[in-house]
């Protein structure tokens, strides 16, 4: 579309907030081209993980490819667990990217706002286990600082020389999204110029991944891992759990433009909303899902049919991908296209929402709606335009991004071409 | 502080009194100027190189004799941590902030070969080996 030129004034004239960097470390790539081929690939990377074997769920969506400790490098990365070092090193990518210097920049402007879901579990459990098995002095001294969900926040801010507000927001599955609807927050209240946001996760461990297969989230597809992630597939069983991270680099557009930064896109709204519903299945008719998206509409001064595309959050789990298929087809008739990044990524919880805001950036500029993973036609019920097989090139310049968390959690965030 | 911490202490002071020939803490200064533990003066127990290096990511030209944990930037945390390493790889009890905060490494490898025994002295190994 293109927007009316009253539309999105409002936004381009003092309220808007530009994304000027992204950084993220994936299942499907570890930085920002290798995630988008990755994406645009329409692969799954779910593979069998070792320390899963004879689990119930022994695949996941694992970042590959990278060693973490060299790319964190320095003397701290003993303190760090893992979900701290993705996010560490996504920060550092995202502030790259957007051209700044931690050393140059006023630190107390800067604000850290790192979702997180769960946290250091493996390191709770292991020192649970030694406790257990050896007693009191086996217990390390940096469990609670390690496994604590804000301990990202913290490292980040430390490696950034970020002393403005910091942020750990747990809303489940959508906590990264949560993360870009605070910093916008942060910035539009002239907390901070500079915001950087996003989330992390790393729970691969035989624990968890057993707990999420106990209540039934999980694909149990054993036989054919890179077939088990399938957004919007009438065989779809659960999703896939993966492990990642991702940061923008958010900044009012006024900044930007008197710091002579580059834009990527802007962040036109944000809306959040909770079903009050159900602790973990989403409210079928999607009405609380409704209201977050109409508070994002309203945020970017669009009208549903203003809509150019749409990242849902598409976990491949039966109750959420019917929920999403009744809430777009109601709100959307014009049938903006629709992808799923999940089908590739796995479900990385608390990163997910902010890999899918990069990757909707990405979409923006690139002009290409990336397919979704193993979905080969959609049954008759889903009146939705999937995009499948191969990424769809068309000039993008709206664009919605959909995460819901459990607990009912519901962000959506409306990214606006620069 | 457990329970059993002021029982342990009182072990740990009875080993490092013998450690360092009966003269006390701090174990630094007594070892550099005494002409008998010259070999322990020179020498790191592997494992201590081993922790540092792989673990807390020291510079290998760093973990020398004379280093102290201060020196290389062991905050109390690490140096807690790098105690837990030490009591689950060796066997080797000690109060972090006691005895491995402000001591030499020297200092912690007399420590940790008396308390080993003879084996782990045996499989001690000249700095200059081990960068």
């Amino acid at each position: 579309m293109s927007l009316p030129a009253d539309q999105g004034t409002e936004a381009r004239a003092g309220t808007a907030v530009a994304v000027t960097g992204v950084g993220l470390v994936t299942p499907a790539g570890a930085d920002e081209h290798s995630f988008w081929e990755g994406l645009c690939s329409g692969r799954s990377t779910a593979r069998r993980i070792e320390e899963l074997a004879g689990l119930p769920v022994d695949f996941a969506c694992p970042v590959d490819g990278i060693d973490l400790d060299a790319a964190v490098g320095g003397r701290s990365v003993w303190r760090m667990a893992r979900f701290v070092k993705l996010a560490l090193v996504a920060a550092r990518q995202a502030v790259a990217d957007a051209g700044l210097d931690p050393a140059r920049w006023d630190g107390t402007r800067v604000g850290v706002v790192l979702g997180v879901g769960v946290g250091g579990v493996s390191v709770l459990v292991d020192n649970a286990a030694k406790l257990a098995a050896s007693g009191p002095e086996a217990v390390s001294p940096l469990l609670v600082p390690m496994m604590i969900p804000n301990a990202a926040a913290g490292e980040v801010a430390i490696a950034l020389k970020a002393g403005g507000p910091s942020l750990a927001p747990a809303t489940a599955c959508a906590s990264g999204a949560t993360a870009v609807a605070v910093a916008r927050d942060l910035l539009l209240g002239g907390s901070c110029d500079v915001v950087v946001a996003g989330g992390a996760e790393s729970v691969l461990t035989p624990l968890v991944v057993t707990a999420f297969a106990r209540m039934g989230a999980l694909s149990t597809r054993t036989a054919e891992p890179a077939a088990a992630s399938r957004p919007f597939a009438a065989d779809r069983d659960g999703f896939v759990i993966g492990e990642g991270a991702a940061m923008l680099v958010l900044e009012r557009e006024e900044g930007v433009r008197a710091r002579g930064g580059r834009t990527r896109a802007l962040l036109a709204g944000a809306g959040s909303s909770t079903d009050a519903h159900h602790p973990t299945a989403p409210a079928p008719d999607g009405h609380g899902a409704e209201r977050a998206v109409q508070a994002a509409l309203d945020q970017a001064g669009w009208t549903p049919g203003d809509v150019d595309h749409i990242n849902a959050h598409g976990t491949s789990t039966p109750l959420n991908d019917a929920m999403e298929t009744t809430l777009i087809s109601r709100l959307f008739p014009h049938r903006p296209p629709v992808t799923a990044p999940k089908g590739v990524t796995g479900h990385t919880l608390a990163a997910a929402g902010a890999i899918e805001a990069v990757a909707t950036v990405l979409t923006l500029e690139r002009s290409a709606v990336p397919p979704i993973a193993n979905l080969d036609a959609l049954p008759d019920a889903f009146p939705l335009d999937c995009v499948t097989k191969e990424p769809r090139l068309r000039r993008v310049e709206t664009a919605l991004s959909h995460s819901f968390g459990f607990g009912g959690h519901n962000v959506v965030l409306a990214f606006q071409r620069a | 502080m457990n329970r059993f911490a002021g029982r342990r202490n009182r072990k740990i002071v009875i080993q490092l009194f013998r450690a360092v020939g009966g003269t006390g803490f701090p174990a630094a200064r007594t070892i550099s100027t005494n002409p008998m533990r010259g070999i322990a003066m020179k020498t790191i127990h592997p494992k201590i190189t081993e922790v540092l290096t792989g673990t807390f990511k020291v510079p290998a030209h760093e973990v020398l004799p004379e280093s102290t944990m201060d020196s290389l930037e062991m905050d109390s945390l690490a140096v807690a941590e790098f105690a837990v390493i030490i009591k689950e790889t060796l066997g080797v009890d000690a109060d972090s902030e006691k005895l491995y905060k402000d001591a030499t490494l020297a200092d912690i490898s007399a420590y940790i070969d008396e308390a080993v025994g003879s084996t782990a002295a045996e499989a001690t190994v000249p700095v200059s080996n081990t960068r």
